[in-house]
């Protein structure tokens, strides 16, 4: 009995008739006893559905949509994995990946180029740094993977130092760790000792180095650019909307800002006027009062020196909590807190007024 | 899938940032992984010892952002630097897993291209996919935050199946300081005051030979009193000096000791340890010029002369000042809310309204909630950003004795009451002339001349303190046998109030060693206002210049609407004066950028 992985795009689950048509294709194509397991695209590129290695004889994919046929190529490395030695990854396929398709190490089929297959490994011997003991351990096949950069158009590094396809296993054993030292010993030789390298690499030879341009059409090539990462909905996740002029907004929101900043000012002045006015006339009262009876002074006669007559705490309750507490278009936003009947400075900062 | 969790170091975060929002994500994503009980280290990418890509790493972060034409920011062009060597074997980096973050503006042609660059270079040397990358774009409804968050909830699910024995810890913990700082308090008070000149200067990196001493020789306004911006030209002299045109020179700005007294009263429990020596463990974050000499560190010097406390409350500041709220008595905890809320990405705009735009400092947010905030000494490096060097464009003549900058000084308002200054505008303002101060300066590599053609023309577009490199540029040519071409496209408001080095220029143009061109936008009587209009007034010059001449451009300036401007500008020239079709003209503009021809240096 073989298994078959049938992965959806999204939109097609949505008609059920056309996954119908899918299957029943499938099945004709399969008439033989068979296992059909199901899911959606993104679930296994997210990695919310967890596939196991070697287990699918088949993997048909479905994407329908011609924007968005490229294969991520994590993707494309997982479904490698899942397949067993000479499965197949057929339906929707990208033609502009084949780059990626043989890096991952798939062999693109000869006589319908439409089918990838997984290449049954072939018997091989490590090829050891130096003299190390041939540890001869099963392979998989050298890989086009990493042969596939090397032979991109403009690339510029020199061959590998390892046979990259030495699989990544848990053995813990002193050899592996062994090998790993006497790896990265070799790796380490690449890099200079001096950490001020900056005036021998002036006189670098301009050959030796990369031309850093160059990149960015690799790029492309590498297929890099077709799985960035790119945010879901058009708002914050607030629903607000974003305000906040660009540093040279031409559609009017600075001039805006700038309005309501020249506004804020003249508010505080109104605000800051009255409080001098208002402290003035507590002054002369209070003056003339103790001119009558000098006596000491009650609770009362304290909470009478107000300064913050137009609100002790503001309106709503937060005037005076400060900018971060303050409503939109407050008119103390701008000026420090204060506690209730407590005279608003500005100089509180000690200048600038 | 390995299992990776009996190693929470082997993380590595990197950023490349030029005015600090990387860096801030960067931060962020850091403090988030330590809540998954990782241990990653944090640098600038240029910081990283790289040997340990081979010997710490598995898992590398990247958070860049994109500067000028297309290039990495002035901390990472090392790191870069070595990866482009071509002997590098394709699987140098093959145990790394990668995920790439990058920060651009789509409104750019070369959006992305710096985490572009590296994150190719990276794949080529073998790293592996750890999530996908991103390039945030700032001009998009979903600004930088959003792609960050969908990028971090990926990167997050994707290391925990690399680490699934770890366990995420609660919000409500803080993780300890990184280093303990410890108060001598039995030993006497060190004066940092008195002596806080010298403290400056006691700044040391060892093995790093790059820092100067120089003598302030001239700190003079050179616009006029009446004109709304304070612009100096600075001389320093000293010795030993190299440079050429394009170099930069860097200073190392202070806090004033008033702001700092204020901070120190605002929270009271340190005032006891403000002045004691400090015993400070673990291995510090780098800082740049390095750290004042050992014997005068003190809460009050560190923050004098190490802690940013002006600038701007990043957010993962806010992540971490809201553990530090005493939330016990209601006001208390409404404050602690609020805080909390400013480190958290669905208040963004909350964050935005009251510290970005109105441009509030560390010092008046703290100021604004010390009734019930308590920040243990402990955590100072963890909270507080450094003081990072100031850059500036060399305004003189190669000299070995000397050099001059042009400074505009930062100061203007917001809605909040006191007027905003920059912390280097201040510092500098504060300087007189004799006093001695430390700087140091960076080559740029800039070069004016061809490969086939050794001195090609230049064009230079220098509205403002632009004009720095120009006057570098020009003083070194006019003075020596060179025989090249110069001619100054020179812009500001008034002709009588901010044309800077109108003199200079003046007895340039009458020995015949420039040509120049300037224009006042301001100015009543003037035709022509804006350095592009400048330009395409004398289309046939430039036209003939570029097509025929080989010609090169140097555009330096504020960034923004300007340099597209220009640009915009260049390829109508082209237009019209070689008959071009737009596409081509383009194209040709295009090229000169790549081959050199083409020079920006904005900020």
């Amino acid at each position: 009995m073989s298994n078959i992985l049938l992965l959806l795009h999204p939109t097609v689950v949505t008609d059920q008739h056309l996954v119908e048509s899918i299957k029943q294709n499938i099945k004709k194509s399969n008439p033989s006893d068979y296992h059909l397991e199901q899911h959606i695209i993104d679930r296994v590129t997210r990695g919310d559905v967890v596939l196991t290695h070697n287990s699918y004889d088949k993997i048909v994919y479905i994407n329908p949509n011609e924007d968005h046929q490229n294969i991520p190529v994590s993707l494309m490395k997982h479904l490698y994995e899942t397949l067993v030695d000479d499965g197949e990854l057929s339906g929707d396929l990208p033609t502009d990946q084949v780059l990626d398709v043989l890096m991952t190490g798939f062999i693109v089929s000869d006589s319908d180029n439409k089918t990838w297959i997984k290449p049954k490994p072939v018997e091989s011997v490590s090829i050891p740094l130096k003299k190390k003991t041939a540890a001869a351990s099963v392979k998989k096949l050298p890989a086009f993977k990493k042969l596939g950069v090397v032979s991109s158009p403009s690339n510029n590094s020199a061959v590998g130092l390892t046979d990259t396809s030495a699989s990544n296993t848990d053995e813990e054993n002193e050899e592996a760790n062994a090998m790993k030292r006497k790896l990265d010993d070799t790796k380490l030789t690449y890099f200079s000792d001096s950490e001020n390298e900056e005036d021998s690499d002036d006189n670098d030879d301009i050959d030796d180095i990369i031309n850093e341009n160059d990149l960015i059409s690799e790029s492309n090539s590498l297929g890099l650019r077709a799985n960035l990462i790119v945010p879901k909905a058009c708002e914050l996740p607030s629903g607000k909307k974003r305000r906040k002029a660009c540093k040279d907004c031409t559609c009017g929101l600075k001039e805006i800002e700038e309005q309501e900043e020249s506004q804020q000012r003249s508010l505080q002045d109104s605000i800051l006027g009255k409080m001098a006015q208002s402290a003035t006339l507590e002054a002369i009262k209070i003056e003339e009062r103790l001119k009558k009876q000098p006596v000491k002074f009650t609770d009362e006669d304290l909470a009478e020196i107000d300064f913050t007559i137009q609100g002790k705490t503001g309106g709503c309750g937060s005037c005076a909590l400060g900018d971060a507490f303050r409503c939109d278009g407050c008119p103390y936003l701008g000026l420090p807190p204060f506690k209730p009947g407590e005279v608003v400075t500005i100089d509180s900062l000690g200048e600038d007024i | 899938m390995k299992n990776y969790s009996s190693n929470p170091r082997c993380v590595t975060i990197l950023y490349g940032t030029e005015n600090g929002n990387a860096e801030d994500y960067a931060r962020l994503i850091a403090f988030k992984l330590e809540y998954l009980q990782l241990k990653p280290t944090l640098a600038a990418l240029d910081d990283y010892p790289l040997k340990q890509l081979v010997t710490e790493t598995d898992f590398l972060i990247i958070i860049c952002s994109t500067t000028g034409q297309g290039e990495l920011p002035r901390n990472s062009k090392k790191f870069m630097k070595f990866l482009l060597k071509k002997k590098l074997p394709s699987d140098l980096l093959n145990h790394i897993y990668l995920s790439t973050f990058g920060l651009g503006d789509s409104s750019y042609t070369m959006f992305n291209y710096a985490i572009r660059k590296l994150q190719t270079r990276l794949v080529q040397l073998g790293c592996e996919e750890l999530s996908p990358g991103c390039e945030a774009d700032e001009m998009s409804p979903q600004g930088i935050d959003g792609f960050y968050t969908e990028w971090e909830s990926q990167l997050i699910s994707s290391l925990q199946k690399f680490f699934p024995d770890l366990v995420a810890l609660d919000e409500e913990f803080l993780p300890p300081p990184k280093n303990e700082v410890i108060a001598l308090e039995e030993s006497p008070d060190v004066d940092t005051v008195k002596e806080s000149d010298i403290i400056s200067q006691s700044r040391k990196v060892s093995g790093d030979t790059s820092l100067k001493f120089g003598v302030l020789k001239q700190n003079l306004r050179v616009t006029s009193e009446d004109h709304f911006q304070d612009v100096r030209h600075v001389i320093i002299e000293s010795e030993d000096l190299r440079y050429i045109p394009g170099d930069t020179v860097s200073l190392y700005p202070s806090n004033d000791n008033q702001s700092v007294e204020l901070l120190i009263q605002s929270q009271p429990h340190w005032k006891p340890f403000a002045d004691k020596p400090l015993v400070i463990e673990g291995e510090l974050p780098r800082i740049d010029g390095g750290l004042i000499d050992k014997k005068y560190i003190t809460l009050r010097s560190l923050l004098t002369h190490h802690f940013d406390i002006m600038a701007i409350p990043r957010r993962s500041f806010f992540c971490k000042l809201w553990h530090f709220g005493d939330s016990s008595t209601e006001d208390g905890q409404r404050e602690q809310e609020k805080l909390r809320e400013f480190s958290n990405f669905e208040e963004s705009e909350e964050l935005y309204n009251y510290a970005n735009r109105p441009r509030r400092s560390i010092l008046e947010t703290l100021l604004e909630f010390q009734e019930n905030l308590r920040i243990p000494i402990n955590y100072i490096f963890d909270l507080f950003p450094v003081i990072k060097p100031r850059f500036f464009s060399i305004a003189s003549r190669p000299s070995p004795t000397s050099v001059e900058l042009v400074v505009a000084i930062v100061e203007y308002k917001t809605i909040i009451r006191r007027i905003r200054r920059g912390l280097c505008s201040k510092w500098l303002k504060s300087l007189h002339e004799g006093d001695k101060l430390l700087f140091s300066t960076q080559k740029m590599n800039m070069k004016f001349s061809l490969p086939q053609v050794p001195n090609p023309p230049i064009i230079m577009v220098a509205p403002g303190t632009g004009i720095a490199p120009m006057k570098s540029l020009i003083e070194y040519v006019s003075e020596s046998d060179i025989k090249q071409e110069l001619y100054l496209f020179y812009g500001c408001r008034y002709k009588e109030k901010d044309y800077l080095f109108s003199e200079l220029w003046d007895g340039l143009t009458s020995r015949g060693k420039l040509h120049n061109f300037p224009c006042f936008s301001r100015d009543a009587d003037s035709k022509i206002k804006y350095v592009q209009d400048n330009l395409f007034h004398e289309y046939k010059l430039i036209g003939d210049l570029i097509l025929n001449k080989n010609a090169l451009v140097f555009v330096c300036g504020s960034s923004g609407k300007m340099p597209k401007q220009v640009k915009l500008t260049f390829i109508e020239i082209l237009r019209k004066f070689g008959d071009l079709e737009e596409e081509k003209a383009q194209k040709y503009v295009f090229d000169m950028e790549d081959n050199g021809r083409y020079r920006e240096d904005v900020w």
